[in-house]
């Protein structure tokens, strides 16, 4: 079978390259939580079936993606869905374990792994119109990951800066929170934190509707906004942001190969 | 091509030119059921705000109290981060807390408190009994749950729901 090329193809693998970024970047912490499981849970709870307890599946879930870099060799339709589809299960499956279940790193994977499962079958295709379709697609759903965030803050301890003064300055270790929390007064880094508040919500609300913009103005906004994040928090961060980074690049790179719109439309109607 | 270069610079707006020139891929049945999955998921958030059976059901799966696992893994794919005022105090046994406000002195966390247990295990988790309040707050909406945790035999612990309390409106 002859193995895939072209520009659809760079575009599946620009998202596998950002979904394995942040899928591997807490091994560290993530390899240490599964083995303090491995021989018992850490917690017995009546919501969670046992085998979603027990550290060994975790550790084989968080493992299993390591066959995603046969992604970037060769390939087949067959082997990009495959892989895409193990890459969208695993996500699944650490989103419901316990030890694992409240990190926002395997939603963000989740939905980078059906993009790029659809993208798959799309690969061998020609015409502009699957590529719209991806482009559109990837921003609705990096748009749908902060209408989450915009929508869970819309109440007044967000806004009044309650919620963000006692979750950033009085507990990060780290700069800026950790300066502002043994230099400001308590008044000062109060009214800091309620404008901080704020400006995080309204980026998040005017970041849900990345599916109306146009590509380069969303990847740039988008890209510029993750930098800011992982700036104000730490690198872990980019385990949550790179599988969406990843699918946002791939349509920033598809957008460039494609024909304005109005140049098609001429084209069709003769 | 001059033509071209120049359009390249006009603006797209991705969804009308998917609508318009997408051609036969948007009537393909995954390409419909992808766009449908990330519509239904934004209206379950959109609704959020004004619908307080929505609120309770994200509430209870932060608070892992949702009334089976299977009720409770669909909603995981939802994106919520940072969502809501989320508190919680955690106090071993042996040392109970005034009564009174069950929340004083409470710490925020970000979202789904009970992680205190798992995630965040940097705590320095000793005694050999803790009572864990958590609390959300959105919109005058509030779930409060009180957990009892007990170290098991074998180091871990068990974790169970004593007491919750869903409401809404002013208080």
């Amino acid at each position: 079978m002859k193995p895939l090329t072209g520009k659809r193809l760079i575009a599946w693998r620009i998202a596998l390259a950002g979904w394995l970024v942040g899928w591997f970047i807490n091994t560290s912490e993530n390899v240490g939580l599964f083995v303090s499981a491995w021989e018992r849970p850490i917690l017995e709870h009546p919501l969670f079936p046992g085998v979603m307890c027990d550290g060994r599946v975790a550790l084989l879930l968080f493992a299993l993606p390591l066959a995603g870099f046969a992604g970037f060799s060769g390939g087949t339709v067959f082997r990009l869905r495959v892989v895409s589809g193990i890459l969208a299960l695993v996500s699944l499956g650490l989103l419901g374990h316990l030890c694992t279940y409240n990190d926002a790193t395997y939603t963000t994977t989740f939905w980078s792994a059906l993009w790029m499962g659809w993208w798959a079958g799309r690969i061998e295709g020609s015409g502009a119109g699957a590529e719209r379709h991806a482009i559109a697609l990837g921003q609705g759903l990096v748009g749908l990951c902060f209408l989450g965030g915009f929508v869970g803050k819309l109440t007044p301890e967000y806004w009044s800066g309650e919620v963000f003064h006692g979750i950033y300055v009085l507990q990060k270790p780290y700069f800026p929170f950790s300066w502002m929390r043994d230099n400001w007064p308590e008044a000062a880094s109060k009214t800091a934190s309620a404008w901080m508040g704020r400006g995080m919500i309204v980026t998040e609300g005017v970041l849900s509707t990345l599916v109306f913009w146009p590509t380069r103005a969303a990847l740039g906004a988008t890209l510029g906004v993750f930098v800011v994040m992982t700036l104000l928090a730490q690198v872990q961060i980019l385990s949550v942001l790179a599988p969406l980074a990843g699918v946002m690049v791939a349509c920033g790179f598809l957008g460039e190969t494609l024909e304005p719109e109005d140049i098609l439309r001429d084209a069709a109607e003769g | 091509m001059e033509r071209m270069d120049r359009g390249r610079w006009r603006v797209e707006v991705p969804l009308l030119a998917a609508w318009r020139t997408g051609g036969e891929e948007g009537g393909k049945g995954t390409t419909r059921l992808f766009y449908g999955a990330l519509g239904a998921i934004s209206l379950w958030m959109m609704a959020m705000p004004v619908v307080p059976g929505v609120t309770e059901a994200v509430m209870r799966r932060f608070h892992l109290t949702s009334r089976h696992y299977l009720a409770w893994l669909p909603q995981q794919v939802v994106p919520a981060m940072y969502s809501f005022a989320n508190r919680y105090r955690l106090t071993p046994s042996e040392r109970p807390g005034a009564a009174g406000d069950p929340m004083a002195g409470a710490f925020w966390v970000n979202h789904y408190p009970p992680r205190l247990f798992t995630f965040s295990r940097r705590t320095g988790l000793r005694a050999e009994s803790y009572e864990l309040c958590c609390q959300s707050d959105y919109r005058g909406r509030r779930l409060f749950t009180k957990m009892r945790v007990e170290r098991q035999g074998d180091g871990g612990f068990r974790m169970e729901l004593e007491e919750e309390r869903y409401s809404a409106g002013p208080r």
